[in-house]
Order: structure tokens, then sequence, then C-alpha cells
């Protein structure tokens, strides 16, 4: 019986292990394959580089703690794209919020000398003009350019229509050309 | 609404393309690199968050298990067990109660005699001409009333000079009608 139970017991252990290894590995895998491209486009999407690190890993953290709920894992990527979505637009509202109740007179973020390429993101005029977009215009544009999404794909991401997703995007263009052709 | 899908050749402000588009927008968060320590912290916060979350879900569960039974104990109070009090039932039809097996009698001071001692014979007459009565109730609190007067009285001899008479008087008087009181309108506490 003790036989028996610590066999048991051993078996659990050895389950744990590579259950816990084959996490470790997923999380690797979806690391290596797509960490870098959800940072860029919470970069896009955030106008304050100093948080795209943190919407980033926060929404990794997230989805892989709740793996198993996750229905389609072969959607892993969605759901990462989703929940970076999300996030970006949670800390907009939290910073906006902040600056018109608590900071009134908030010193901009300064990018420091390890943040080269933040620092030259700030000077992209084209990066400039598309922060000057509405936050929907922004999010659309984004997803359709930069991520390469369907219109179909877009609406799914952002819970709007079809025909929503059309509109934004056209009049974030309208927008865009207006901008840049002041800027040039 | 305007339902215009975009052009690839169409020129944005300065003869900006849309795939040109594409191109600047690659290019300029080409140089956003992960910090280099972002792998290790995404190990060691993944299994942190998700054991956060089950020890919230499960301290959740027994949180709600303590209210769901405070609860029912707060509906419920006659079907908790009372303590130290039991009823029974005489075959003349009169009902005694017993604490831990001694008989119940009332605490008076020295030198003076329980009432019913004095009108004992009387009112056991009365009470054996009634109708027989079985399970006569007796109200959780009357019992702990009488319990704790004895346990203060045994610890702390003094605290009530003139006994705990006058408060079964009082409680019993302001119940009587309800459950407290017996079929002749006395108290339920006269015991023999």
């Amino acid at each position: 019986m003790v036989a028996l139970i610590g066999t048991g017991a051993v078996v659990a252990s050895e389950l744990r292990d590579r259950v816990v290894e084959d996490t470790a590995d997923l999380l690797t895998q979806t690391y290596l394959a797509h960490y870098r491209s959800l940072l860029r486009l919470a970069a896009l999407l955030l106008d304050d580089p100093a948080s795209c690190e943190d919407v980033a890993q926060e929404a990794f953290i997230r989805v892989h703690a709740a793996r198993r709920r996750v229905r389609e894992p072969e959607k892993l990527l969605a759901y990462l794209r989703q929940t970076v979505v999300n996030l970006s637009r949670s800390t907009l509202r939290r910073r906006l919020l902040g600056l018109r109740l608590l900071m009134p007179k908030s010193v901009p973020h300064a990018a420091s000398a390890e943040e080269g390429a933040y620092d030259a993101l700030e000077r992209d005029t084209l990066i400039s003009a598309m922060r000057g977009l509405q936050r929907r215009q922004r999010e659309v544009l984004v997803l359709r350019y930069f991520s390469d999404l369907t219109e179909v794909q877009v609406a799914d991401v952002l819970g709007l229509s079809l025909g929503s997703v059309k509109a934004y995007g056209s009049r974030g263009l309208e927008a865009l050309r207006t901008r840049m052709g002041g800027q040039q | 609404m305007n339902n215009q899908t975009f052009r690839i050749d169409e020129p944005i402000g300065g003869g900006l393309a849309v795939e040109e588009l594409r191109q600047r927008l690659r290019h300029a968060v080409s140089g956003v690199q992960p910090s280099p320590d972002t792998l290790d912290r995404l190990r060691t916060a993944v299994p942190a968050r998700r054991h956060r979350r089950q020890a919230l879900a499960v301290g959740s569960a027994l949180s709600m298990v303590a209210v769901l039974v405070a609860g029912v104990a707060m509906v419920l109070p006659d079907s908790m067990p009372n303590p130290g009090v039991q009823v029974a039932t005489q075959p003349d039809g009169s009902a005694e109660r017993e604490r831990e097996g001694t008989p119940l009698r009332p605490i008076m001071p020295e030198g003076k005699e329980p009432l019913d001692k004095k009108q004992g014979e009387s009112k056991k007459k009365k009470t054996s001409e009634r109708p027989r009565q079985y399970g006569a109730r007796v109200p959780a609190q009357v019992g702990y009333i009488d319990q704790w007067s004895r346990v203060f009285q045994q610890m702390l001899p003094g605290t009530f000079p003139g006994g705990v008479e006058p408060f079964r008087k009082n409680f019993t008087s302001n119940t009587a009608g309800s459950d407290a009181s017996g079929a002749d309108g006395q108290s339920a506490f006269a015991t023999n």
C-alpha cells in the first residue's frame, strides 16, 4: 500500500514536472514567435514608450496563466493581440484620467539614453501624426497596416462592426493625409 | 457611414501610398526590442499569477461557505441545540426542565422559600386537572438567562444580591401569552 502511494506520488510529481516543462516550452515558443511583434504593436498603440513593455508582459502573463481556459489553442496569438489592445486602451484611459484629476501639470515622459529606439519613435513624423488621430482610428490603422489583419479580423479584435472598421479606417487615413501634408 | 475600403495604391499625404505606410510603420518600430530579462520574468510571473488566483478562488469559496453557515444559523435558531437545557414531559402533564440531570430550582435570596413550594399543592392539583400537554416549549432565551445566571452566581457571588428572579419574571411577563407562558398563563419556569 505504501509502495503504491509512493509510486502514485512519483507519477504525480513527474506529471507535474512535465506540465510545467510543457508550459515553459509553450511560453518560450510563443515568446520567441510573437513577443516582439506584440511589443511593437503596443508601442504603436500607446503614446508612452515606457509602458509598452509593461503592457506586452502583462498580456503574456494573463493569457498564459489562463491558458487552460483558452478554447482554441491555435488562436493564442489572436488572444494575445486582443489583450494587448485592451490593455493599451486601459492604460491610455487611466493616464487620461490621471492627467485630468491628479496631475494637471505633469511632465511628459522623457526617453532615457537606453531608450534610443523609443526616442527615434518619438521623432518619427508618421508616428507623431498617428498619435494625433482618434484612438479608434489609430487602432484600426495599426491593426490593419502593421499587424496585417483583414477588416473582419480587425472588427473581431476591436469588438466593432465591419462598417465601423471601414469608417474608422477611411477617416483615419484622411486625417493622416491631412496631418502629414501639413507637416511637410 | 462611409464604407469605402482602402486601396493599396492610394496616396496619402506627400504621395505616401498604403503599402508605403505599412513599410514606414514597421520601420518606425523596428528598433523596439524586448529587454533581456523579459523571458525570465515571464517564466516566474505566469505561475505566480496562477497560484495567486487559485488562492483567491479558494479563499472566496471558504468565506462564502462560512457566510452561508452563519446565515442559516441566524435564520433557524431553533434548529441549533440548546446546551444544557432539556425538556422532559411528565406523565401528569407538567413540563420539567432538567439541566444535566439536576432538576431546575429557582435561585432565591437566603431565608426565602420559592413561591412554588408554598403553593405547590394547589398548583399541582390545577395542573393535574388540565389536559395533558406534551413537549411544553421553553424559549431558548429563558434557558440562556437561567444558565448564565447560575454561572455568574458561582463565579462572582453577590453579583445578583436579589437573585435572578426579577429578571426571569420580567422576561416571562414580557413573553407571557407567547411561547414562554404555560397553559394557565403562569410562567413556564413554575417547576416543582
